[in-house]
């Protein structure tokens, strides 16, 4: 590799890096799902569109619309106005769990909820839910109301989960060619998908399973592999629950208008879970042969 | 021609059997049992775990091969295993066999003996040989091994008996319930039922196979003395209590009745064959 060609390739590292982690260039920003008040997209009740598809909320009740300004990715961040680590755990777990929807309802309870979190001395002197709301027609603004508490409950009781984690069990009975199959996972949510070695599911035969969850007891049929006078008995699973907030934020910030932010870092709740079991193969009997 | 043939017969009823597992292994000592005040070595679970099967196909020469004449009592002991146990042979001094826990049905072992001797031994009836008639005189149908008698506390007297009157072509159960009898068929002349001997009921199976599909064979400890296989095969000659009608190769032919009756004994019942020397 010739010194030029060395550099060159060292610059466009370089550049791509800078790419990949640097706050991107300035956008307009998009208008979301939400309501506008009388047609007024400067007037909205809602999220505003980024480029990468996600749904942003602004944190500065009272302050212009960024529609039509240059915004710019700022990137994560795990703090945000005056929040504490408490607020920002709330923030983030409302925007990564119900920001990014395209429904009009649940967008502008979602706003409500963000504007009460981020900003709520600015949100509360300007009427509070109880004036945003005159944003949305009348007849959502029940709908949105209710699902703004919805989600302040949920992030209210909102607590980082205890590390994913399951176990798998085998019984095997007595006739050592059935067995049961009994998953125990937390959090109960997660689900995954079970594949057995040297046995099948009994209800479909196969040895694959998707959807497996917690507390399921599977029968399962033992397939004695031919010759081999003892062998395993396995279930390996591979399992996923939605995943929670690592307490930040996407921010993007428009010079003299709302600062917006979107949903941060998901962190992935996936685990294995196996067992095994050791099996002697069924003896076989010979029946002896009387003299006749 | 039909001098080659018997040449040929000749020939085969002769020649020994392949060698069975078991056979070449020698006497092994450990641990601690008494004879006569004398301390006898007992094999460690190793050591009796590599000792040989007593088996229904097992050839094993160590056995013994006749009850001691003074032990004049009958075998009325029914022992049901639980774990293996050493065999010795009269001399005692080193262990030459064993008997599994569990037979090849999976079963429990279930064995005939005699009442423990005021020693601790015991003498069993075995499910193996411990000749071929092939390897010339001596072979006989019922085979004997000693036991410590603490080894197999699971100990039943038996109830009933089973009586084959070779001549009379008759098989009489005695015990509750009062005496039977049933009609019987038995070994022709070239293949003759053994006679003069005890053994027991050791399994009872059904074996489409053979023909029993509906009732079950009832297979003693008993082997042919005419010949190592007298029907062919190589399972040991063994004599059956089985459906059929006939002369046999050794078995004795049942009806349904009998058949019946047999399979709600014990197993463990001690079934004897006699024949027209035997008071018959």
């Amino acid at each position: 590799m010739t010194r030029r060609l060395f550099a060159t390739l060292t610059v466009a590292a370089i550049a791509l890096a800078g790419a990949q982690f640097a706050p991107a260039a300035a956008h307009a920003a998009d208008a979301g799902p939400g309501y506008d008040y009388r047609g007024d997209p400067h007037s909205h009740l809602g999220g505003y569109l980024d480029p990468d598809g996600s749904v942003s909320y602004c944190i500065d009740a009272g302050k212009s619309s960024p529609l039509g300004g240059p915004t710019s990715d700022e990137g994560l961040v795990d703090h945000v106005n005056d929040l504490g680590a408490s607020g920002m755990r709330k923030l983030a777990y409302v925007l990564l769990r119900h920001g990014n929807t395209r429904d009009a309802d649940t967008a502008a309870a979602v706003a409500l909820v963000v504007w009460g979190l981020a900003d709520p001395a600015d949100h509360a002197a300007r009427g509070g839910d109880g004036f945003v709301i005159t944003r949305a027609p009348a007849e959502h603004r029940a709908t949105i109301l209710e699902l703004a508490a919805r989600f302040r409950d949920e992030a209210e009781r909102y607590r980082t989960p205890e590390p994913a984690a399951g176990e798998l069990s085998l019984t095997v009975e007595r006739d050592r060619s059935h067995a049961m199959l009994g998953v125990s996972v937390s959090p109960a949510s997660a689900t995954g998908t079970v594949e057995l070695s040297n046995a099948v599911f009994a209800d479909t035969g196969l040895a694959s399973r998707e959807g497996v969850a917690d507390g399921d007891q599977l029968e399962i049929d033992v397939q004695h592999p031919a010759g081999a006078a003892a062998y395993a008995v396995r279930a390996e699973g591979s399992f996923e629950a939605v995943g929670h907030t690592d307490g930040t934020v996407h921010l993007y910030r428009t010079p003299g208008a709302q600062t917006t932010v979107s949903a941060g870092t998901r962190v992935p709740m996936a685990f294995d879970a196996a067992a095994a079991v050791q099996i002697e193969a069924p003896k076989t009997v010979v029946l002896p042969r009387v003299a006749g | 021609m039909r001098a080659v043939v018997a040449l040929v017969l000749s020939a085969a009823l002769v020649t020994p059997a392949p060698p069975l597992p078991g056979r070449g292994v020698g006497p092994v000592h450990q641990g601690v049992a008494v004879h006569d005040g004398v301390a006898v070595a007992t094999p460690s679970a190793d050591e009796l775990a590599r000792l040989p099967e007593a088996r229904y196909d097992a050839v094993i020469p160590g056995l013994d091969i006749d009850p001691p004449k003074r032990f004049t009592g009958g075998p009325t002991m029914i022992l049901t295993l639980d774990h293996d146990v050493a065999l010795y042979p009269t001399a005692k001094d080193h262990a030459v066999a064993r008997l599994a826990a569990r037979n090849f049905l999976g079963h429990p072992t279930v064995v005939l003996a005699y009442p423990p001797r005021r020693d601790g031994w015991q003498l069993v009836l075995t499910p193996a040989r411990r000749q071929l008639p092939s390897a010339g005189p001596g072979a006989i149908a019922q085979s004997y091994g000693w036991i410590r008698a603490d080894t197999v506390p699971t100990q039943a007297e038996a109830r009933y008996r089973v009586e084959i009157s070779v001549p009379r072509g008759r098989l009489s159960i005695t015990g509750p319930g009062g005496p039977r009898a049933f009609p019987a068929d038995v070994g022709g002349r070239r293949t003759p039922t053994p006679t003069g001997v005890v053994g027991y009921l050791q399994a009872r199976y059904l074996d489409p196979a053979q023909g029993q599909s509906s009732h079950r064979i009832q297979l003693t400890s008993l082997h042919a003395t005419a010949a190592d296989e007298p029907y062919g095969g190589d399972d040991g000659g063994l004599i059956g209590l089985h459906f059929g009608s006939g002369s046999s190769h050794g078995c004795v032919r049942l009806g349904v009745d009998a058949i019946a009756a047999l399979d709600d004994l014990p197993l463990g019942t001690p079934v004897r064959i006699v024949g027209a020397g035997d008071g018959e």
